[in-house]
């Protein structure tokens, strides 16, 4: 038969539920060691009763020898056990519960009084349990709860609080408040005053970091020169958009919605008549608006100019075809020819962003050689304007007069003559004057109005002029930086040929703006939520503080002025004109 | 036969068919899909809205798993029985472990905040494994004990050695004072690590070296070994007689007391890793608890 004994033991304060199978043929119950249920105390004979399975199913118990048992508390010999019925031998009870799937009997046996002679042992028990051996755990949970509150509280409060100036605070401390350090500081910020002292910015407790805290180091225009006239600029603070304390480092939120708030509806935000589009996300990102130069007199401006507008063409006064140079057949050249790359003339600055201004001596003069007289092809004027030029024809012709002691037909025929003693005569240097003034006009005409400069610049004759003043050159200026409002580094697109961005090949008019349009940048970049694009925020390209109260025109990354806590005034000067300058 | 005991009853885990696991799955999840929530402001970490609002769950959830020892001490009911309320805390339990630490961001440091969440996650694996041990080592006791109680064991010692007290006076005096001694040098219990190890470190008086020497000494009796080897040794120098049987029967009830004193030992050292972990997981649950709440106090303090 297959039977569950249920023991129930009270131990100090809980009860104990025992279970333990038997597979047997009978169930033996009494005090001798090998009965199937052991029962020991007063009233139970070594072998005391039997329980076993009948043919019919039913369970049968019985008494042995001389035992008797209390069924019911009835005293019986033998009964059929049904459910709940109770079996009681010396102190024990034993009760019928309803037997689990698959087993003839269920017993639960509880045993009352066990505890009934007093028993002493021989010997002092030591602690048996770890209550018992001094390990309370209240005494740890207070221990616990204090160290925290010590560690945690107390001592960097205590930092926190002292009085009097940050560097009158002891300076052995065992936890200061860097222990409530959320994260690290951004590397820019670890420096003495700041990394020691939190209150440096955190000045008021239960209060966000203010303004007048960043503006200690900081001397930054707002977003706008005149916060009055959009409401919305009325409650931004530095923290609003600078985060510390970051994991990774970063000062800077990066998020759409840092500006799409605003510029998503502009009109909302700005009363005023604006330029400004409304603006969602990269994908829905307005053309591209470029700072065109031009000339108003003698100076050059900037117009602010969308990239579709037909009226887009570039005057900077130089006559140059990037189709012509960038033959791919090859261009004439010293070393005969030669096929020209962009990086030939084009070469980037030294942080890889922008790219360094044309130079005439370094980007032409290879092939534009500016000489002047056939025999003396080593020979050339200076790169400058035409008095300079005229200059240094005069003095050149004039020298080789000088050393023949006459007219120079060709520099290879120069002989220097047998030298009459004695001062030449005045008739001398006016012949010399008038060959020389003759010679440079000649070869300053063709210079100027056939070859050297009039191949790449606009050079205006006015034939009732004399001298240098016969000619007027436009000044050339090529534009260093369309989008000044937004930052680009050519060197994080090293990957792309420069001709998959600008159409430089086919360009045959200086006029040609090549500036990629926003439609090739849109081919790469997507906004922030993007999954199958760069991800590209407003923050990637625009930055949000002015450079300077005079706007946006000056360089622009990384505009944010230092107020240098050091009194360097010089060198604050000097990086505040850097930045300033065009 | 016997076999093995099979547990009948429902274990804390299987509660109400896995009732809570699947709220603290449920919980797990939701929590997962706020942290994947894109934020694009910031690195995730706990000051984003997302982080504010795993760190409020958290610090519910530990203020909920804490009113168990409240709960468990009230006899005058209230909601849910205590078995259900021990099911949801070692499900919930485990689910904050994930939920704080998807509120953390994955950023830890030296400061207040890490050491809040390494005192919940001390808490939280030493719970762990007192839910192992209380599945595990409570069926472990009992089979060892032989179903018996512990007082039902002592008593049974208390039989042994007025028996053996009884037989010590009938034998050579030598043999008495050895027996007596015997019981007298019997150690139970001790300090936390002799309750933990379950080493005997009963030990015995024996008159030492040469046989008329009165010179007495303490050796070990480790599990009444060296009783039982000197009865042994003494039976076999025995001419046999009344002296013989009573020696004999000296033997077997050391035999007996040898078990009975190895089931104490391992009950009192099964019972002291049944409490271990308590000794780790209440008090610096209550740690936890301060360090929570100067947690969200720094962060405010240094807003």
């Amino acid at each position: 038969m297959r039977c569950l004994i249920r023991t129930i033991a009270a131990q100090k304060d809980t009860l104990e539920y025992r279970d333990a199978e038997y597979v047997v043929n009978e169930i033996s119950l009494g005090a001798a060691s090998d009965c199937t249920l052991y029962l020991e105390g007063r009233g139970v004979l070594p072998r005391h009763a039997l329980i076993a399975l009948r043919r019919d199913g039913r369970v049968q118990i019985r008494a042995d020898g001389g035992a008797t048992l209390q069924i019911n508390n009835k005293e019986q010999r033998s009964a059929l056990l049904a459910l709940n019925d109770t079996i009681r031998i010396g102190q024990h009870l034993l009760t019928v519960i309803q037997a689990p799937f698959g087993f003839d009997l269920a017993l639960s046996l509880k045993t009352e009084g066990v505890v009934q002679e007093e028993g002493r042992l021989e010997f002092e028990l030591g602690p048996m349990s770890l209550t018992e051996a001094g390990w309370s755990r209240r005494r740890w949970a207070w221990l616990g709860v204090l160290l925290v509150l010590i560690g945690g509280l107390i001592l960097p409060l205590t930092w926190s609080l002292w009085p009097g100036d940050a560097k009158a605070r002891p300076a052995h401390w065992p936890v200061t408040d860097n222990a409530w350090l959320s994260g690290p500081l951004h590397s820019v910020h670890r420096i003495p005053g700041l990394i020691d002292d939190c209150g440096a910015c955190h000045e008021a407790p239960f209060v966000q970091v203010r303004d007048q805290a960043c503006k200690t180091c900081h001397e930054t225009p707002d977003h706008v020169a005149h916060p009055e006239k959009a409401p919305a600029f009325a409650d931004q603070t530095c923290a609003g958009c600078h985060r510390e304390h970051n994991e990774p480092a970063t000062l800077v939120r990066h998020d759409e919605a840092l500006c799409v708030d605003c510029h998503g509806d502009i009109a909302q935000h700005w009363p005023e008549k604006t330029e400004l589009r409304d603006v969602g996300n990269f994908a829905e990102h307005p053309p591209f608006k470029l700072s065109l130069l031009h000339m108003q007199g003698s100076e050059w401006h900037t117009t602010r100019i969308a990239q579709d507008d037909p009226a887009l063409s570039e005057v900077s006064n130089l006559k140059f075809s990037h189709a012509q140079h960038l033959n791919p057949d090859g261009i004439d050249g010293p070393d005969g020819s030669t096929v020209m790359e962009c990086v030939d003339c084009h070469q980037p600055q030294q942080n890889g962003k922008l790219m360094q201004p044309i130079q005439m001596e370094q980007h032409c003069a290879s092939c534009h050689s500016l000489a002047f007289e056939a025999t003396d092809p080593e020979r050339q004027v200076p790169h400058g304007k035409p008095e300079a030029v005229v200059r240094a024809l005069e003095e050149y012709y004039a020298r080789l007069y000088a050393i023949q002691g006459g007219p120079v037909e060709s520099v290879h025929e120069l002989s220097r003559p047998a030298q009459r003693p004695g001062k030449p005569p005045k008739s001398f240097y006016a012949a010399m004057k008038a060959w020389a003034d003759e010679r440079a006009l000649e070869a300053a005409t063709t210079l100027m109005e056939e070859s050297a400069c009039h191949s790449c610049h606009d050079v205006t004759v006015h034939a009732e002029k004399s001298g240098a003043e016969r000619w007027r050159v436009l000044p050339v200026r090529i534009t260093e930086q369309w989008l000044p409002k937004s930052r680009f580094d050519h060197a994080a697109h090293l990957q792309i040929d420069c001709g998959e961005c600008h159409a430089a090949v086919k360009s045959e008019k200086t006029t040609d703006v090549l500036l990629p349009d926003l439609a090739n940048c849109q081919q790469c970049h997507g906004g922030e939520d993007s999954s199958s694009q760069v991800s590209s925020g407003c923050v990637g390209c625009h930055g949000y503080h002015p450079a300077a109260a005079s706007g946006y025109h000056a360089l622009f990354p990384r505009s944010t002025v230092q107020k240098l806590p050091s009194h360097n005034s010089a060198l604050q000067r000097a990086v505040s004109q850097q930045k300033g300058s065009p | 036969m016997r076999v093995a005991p099979k547990i009948f009853h429902q274990t804390i885990l299987a509660y109400r068919g896995f009732h809570y696991a699947w709220w603290a799955l449920g919980l797990g999840l939701v929590s997962w899909l706020i942290y994947l929530i894109p934020n694009y402001e910031q690195p995730a970490n706990g000051g984003t809205w997302q982080g504010y609002t795993l760190g409020t769950v958290g610090a519910l959830l530990i203020v909920w798993l804490l009113w168990l020892g409240i709960r468990k001490r009230r006899n005058d009911g209230g909601i849910g029985t205590v078995q259900g309320w021990v099911s949801a805390h070692v499900y919930l339990g485990t689910t904050l472990l994930w939920v704080a630490t998807l509120h953390t961001g994955f950023q830890f440091g030296w400061n207040l905040h890490t050491l809040a969440y390494g005192l919940m996650a001390t808490v939280i694996i030493s719970g762990m494994l007192g839910v192992w041990a209380y599945l595990v080592l409570p069926a472990r006791m009992v089979r060892q004990r032989d179903n018996r109680t512990r007082d039902e064991l002592l008593l049974a010692i208390v039989e042994v050695d007025r028996q053996c007290l009884r037989l010590a006076q009938d034998v050579h005096p030598d043999v008495g004072a050895f027996v007596q001694s015997a019981l007298d040098r019997t150690v139970l219990g001790g300090s936390l690590l002799q309750q933990l190890s379950g080493r005997d470190r009963s030990s015995v008086e024996i008159r030492g070296g040469k046989e008329n020497s009165t010179a007495q000494r303490i050796v070990r009796n480790r599990n009444q070994g060296q009783v039982i080897r000197a009865l042994a040794e003494r039976l076999a120098r025995s001419p046999g007689g009344k002296e013989a049987v009573l020696l004999q029967e000296l033997l077997w009830l050391f035999a007996r007391r040898k078990t009975l004193l190895q089931q104490v030992l391992a009950d009192v050292r099964l019972q002291g890793w049944l409490q271990l972990w308590l000794l780790v997981h209440v008090p610096l649950s209550l740690a936890l608890l301060v360090a929570l709440v100067l947690h969200i106090f720094s962060v405010f303090y240094y807003w």
